[in-house]
């Protein structure tokens, strides 16, 4: 990667196997960073899929967690997105001084941001924190 | 594999390349035995006289007993199959993304979900989903699938 001041890593899962990953343009050009969880859609152009932020749903949805992000110079060069498909087995680290949340809460998409609160009722979470370091507003999530 | 002109395609998880997916080799179930279940079909493992045999799965609706779905990767339109009398899956559900020919009169577009009927990815409203459309072709009449919990 390219992005020295990053605070996302995929601890488990990739690129040593279990997660499964794919690029995808983002929706409108936006400013998709890393961490941002998104979900799939048509872009304008045929074959040209494209990515948004997410927000979880009671019914079943496909969210997917962007690892590496506009923000970063791979991405600059290849106008794309990297992402996992989430709830397939991996175990990422992220910086979220908003989540506010502790070990063993479920994680839910809320616009794209990790939140504690299911966004609508019977929300489908995205991950479980399994270890948080408070001085660095860190959190360990398996997804 | 030995079927030149398939559209079918492990994208990602498969073993053991990736080792995101579980592989099986599993027979026909004998009511099944006259038809062909090509690559890129989804069954289930059914009990054949206390033996595994899969079949084409037709997904359960919302609510039931979860389905447990597989993706034929070598199916008995090969010639591997037709040798070992098996067919080749993946399991579906812990991830994996794969490339297959859209069934007969069936529209997708990319963000729907699918599901199965008789084997065949589709888009039932209802019905037990296992993965999404992320990319369609009409020009070549494939989609890619991109499966998972």
């Amino acid at each position: 990667m390219s992005y020295l001041s990053s605070v996302l890593d995929v601890v488990q899962g990739w690129p040593n196997a279990s997660a499964l990953s794919y690029e995808f343009n983002p929706k409108n050009n936006g400013n998709i960073t890393e961490g941002t969880i998104v979900k799939v859609s048509a872009g304008t152009l045929p074959g040209k899929s494209v990515v948004e932020p997410h927000t979880s749903t009671a019914t079943y949805d496909c969210p997917w967690l962007v690892i590496r992000g506009k923000e970063t110079f791979d991405s600059v060069t290849t106008k794309k997105l990297s992402c996992l498909r989430m709830r397939t087995g991996f175990v990422f680290d992220i910086v979220a001084p908003n989540l506010d949340a502790n070990v063993s809460d479920l994680v839910y998409a809320n616009n794209g941001a990790l939140t504690k609160t299911p966004p609508v009722q019977d929300a489908r979470p995205v991950g479980l924190i399994i270890e948080k370091n408070p001085a660095e507003n860190k959190y360990r999530i398996v997804s | 594999m030995s079927r030149l002109n398939s559209v079918f395609d492990i994208i990602c998880g498969i073993p053991p390349h990736d080792n995101t997916s579980l592989e099986g080799n599993f027979p026909v179930h004998p009511n099944y035995a006259n038809q062909t279940i090509g690559d890129g079909r989804i069954v289930k493992v059914v009990n054949n006289n206390g033996s595994p045999a899969v079949e084409p799965l037709t997904s359960s609706n919302a609510g039931a007993a979860p389905d447990y779905p597989w993706v034929v990767a070598v199916g008995s339109d090969y010639s591997d199959a037709g040798v070992s009398g098996k067919l080749t899956v993946y399991a579906v559900k812990p991830g994996i993304i794969f490339k297959t020919a859209i069934p007969q009169g069936v529209t997708f577009n990319v963000g729907d979900v699918v599901c199965a009927n008789n084997g065949y990815i589709a888009k039932t409203e209802g019905k037990q989903y296992f993965g999404e459309i992320i990319e369609v072709n009409t020009v070549d009449n494939w989609v890619i699938v991109a499966c998972g919990n």
